[in-house]
């Protein structure tokens, strides 16, 4: 227990016990809290009912004695609605069909170009050598790059959340990416024994102007179909 | 070989997305953190053994990044307070000194003052319009700006931008009263959203007209109001009724209210007092927790929410955005001017 947040534990102490005063400072302090945070979650007012829900819960299951007063309690309110909404988001995103992977047609009306019958391989290569770089990073290199890249959180979210200025978000996460490239480059030079030629190839087959990916083509290149995630020892 | 690095870096930042997504996605074996260590992580409280195993669990896991992300999106504004304390503290011994510089100078010569003016005109003219002004960047954040990589930075940008614009429509409603019950979906103000599918959705909703709104909403209710004693719960139902339930939604009584039109929304400042509003202008009223009473209201308009603080007083919004006020239980209504 963190004794600046002993204030918090009494009243969840109180309110866990059935204290009618202490209820009603709840509801008046806590519960415009819990809507703030649900309407930050989902603006559209899509996760209010989470919040009436936590809210009956702390009413009638007496969630209060998870509160063990390591924070303060309106953080400790944020972080239980927040896992509400993350674990309903999960849940129906588990349920959601799979887009339609077929890649549109050209707007421009010119033929496509020819498949590159390398680019697959080259993708490949590239990927398995970029997780592979991902794995050696430090645990807070790979959250930083998590927190941006995954959760598209901003440069200065990051940095609060690690504690960090944006500033510094910024040159680490370029200091990873140069890292991070580097790596690849050593791997597919010294590992997969690719000439500076084909390691060019490999990185141009994964710029923006290379086309869409056949997934057929690289299926049936006769390589083995790889784990999507690869392996978390560091 | 050097001058291909930016290329490269792009074809980088171009697999990392789908690479950390993957890892993110798969299970990790090990537990995630606990709503206790989120929150103790929030707030700064994680000793650093305990923030380096919750930093080393959270790098791998798409749940606890996610988790995290949404405490993010929670977390109060930061106040500005502590920032201007900082810059201004150094200025408190040169109050005298100034006081006493502007006392000297404020008794001009005709010339001086002339000057003085003159000067100021010159200012007016060269100085940027208010709304360059607005867009002007403090030092710092230019600085920090201009550290960044160009991909990070236009990135960047863009999140700021939306995340602007989402604060401002989520600040702008007012903090509902206790007892509120959530307000229409579609009635919510735009937020620019956060991702392809969210901007879909968001556009889609922008796009469909106000009842069509009304009718998306009211086939996804499901919401349940609680009254400021949450043993106390009302329940919308199709076809304007409502059921009660006076254990915490234990057991629920199906309730008469006369009503047939669709119910939308209500609030319930007390447990006796519970406000309920629906189509073509309904307002229903309960003193007593279980007989209702049909208000007059003076438009026929789709209604979308309802705000009350006790049965005399409560602000009806029409699904249009006009407001309409009454402070004697529905008896006479009076139209909130538009801000």
């Amino acid at each position: 227990m963190n004794a600046s947040y002993a204030g918090d534990l009494e009243l969840a102490r109180r309110c866990a016990a059935g204290d009618e005063q202490a209820w009603e400072r709840f509801v008046l302090e806590y519960r415009p809290v819990l809507y703030r945070a649900a309407d930050a979650l989902d603006p559209s007012g899509g996760a209010r009912d989470l919040a009436d829900s936590l809210y009956a819960d702390l009413y009638s299951h007496s969630l209060f004695r998870y509160f063990q007063g390591r924070s303060s309690l309106a953080t400790w309110l944020r972080a239980v609605l927040s896992q509400r909404y993350v674990d309903r988001l999960r849940a129906h995103k588990r349920l959601e069909p799979l887009p339609d992977e077929e890649a549109p047609p050209r707007q421009d009306g010119r033929p496509e170009a020819p498949p590159d019958p390398d680019r697959p391989r080259h993708l490949t290569l590239l990927r398995q050598a970029l997780a592979r770089a991902v794995d050696r990073l430090e645990s807070r290199d790979r959250l930083r790059l998590g927190c941006y890249y995954v959760q598209e959180l901003t440069l200065a979210d990051t940095g609060r959340l690690l504690k960090e200025h944006e500033a510094t978000v910024s040159r680490q996460l370029a200091r990873t990416r140069r890292a991070l490239r580097e790596d690849v480059e050593r791997q597919l030079r010294d590992d997969a024994g690719l000439s500076d030629a084909q390691i060019a190839e490999c990185f141009a087959s994964a710029s923006d102007d290379a086309g869409p990916l056949d997934l057929r083509e690289m299926l049936g290149n006769g390589e083995p179909r790889k784990k999507s995630a690869p392996d978390r020892s560091i | 070989m050097t001058d291909k690095n930016p290329e490269r870096d792009a074809s980088v930042d171009r697999l990392l997305g789908g690479t950390l997504k993957a890892r993110a996605d798969a299970e990790t074996g090990a537990a995630c953190l606990d709503a206790g260590t989120l929150a103790a992580w929030a707030d700064g409280a994680l000793d650093a053994r305990e923030r380096a195993s919750a930093e080393a669990h959270a790098a791998d896991c798409g749940r606890c990044q996610a988790l995290l992300a949404a405490m993010v999106k929670t977390a109060p504004p930061p106040s500005a307070a502590p920032f201007r304390t900082r810059l201004l503290w150094w200025l408190a011994p040169m109050v005298p000194v100034a006081a006493a510089l502007v006392i000297w100078f404020a008794v001009p010569t005709r010339t001086a003052l002339q000057q003085s003016q003159s000067a100021e005109s010159i200012a007016d003219q060269a100085a940027p319009p208010p709304a360059a002004n607005a867009r002007a960047k403090s030092q710092p954040e230019f600085q920090a700006e201009a550290r960044q990589s160009p991909p990070a930075r236009e990135q960047d940008a863009a999140r700021s931008d939306r995340k602007t614009s989402s604060a401002a429509s989520t600040s702008a409603p007012a903090e509902p009263a206790a007892g509120a019950v959530a307000p229409v979906a579609g009635a919510a103000p735009a937020a620019v959203p956060a991702t392809p599918a969210a901007a879909d959705s968001s556009l889609r909703r922008e796009a469909m007209s106000a009842p069509a709104r009304l009718n998306a909403f009211a086939s996804s209710l499901d919401s349940v109001i609680v009254s400021s004693n949450p043993a106390t719960r009302f329940r919308l139902l199709p076809g304007g009724g409502v059921q009660r339930s006076a254990d915490g939604g234990a057991t629920w009584r199906t309730e008469v209210t006369g009503a047939t039109e669709t119910l939308i929304a209500g609030t319930s400042p007390s447990p006796s007092v519970c406000w309920l509003i629906g189509r073509s202008g309904t307002v229903l009223l309960s003193t007593d927790g279980r007989s209702w009473r049909r208000l007059a209201f003076p438009e026929a308009a789709d209604l979308q929410s309802v705000a009350a603080t006790d049965s005399e007083n409560a602000t009806v919004t029409a699904v249009d955005g006009r407001a309409f006020v009454t402070t004697d239980g529905g008896q006479t209504w009076s139209r909130v001017p538009n801000p």
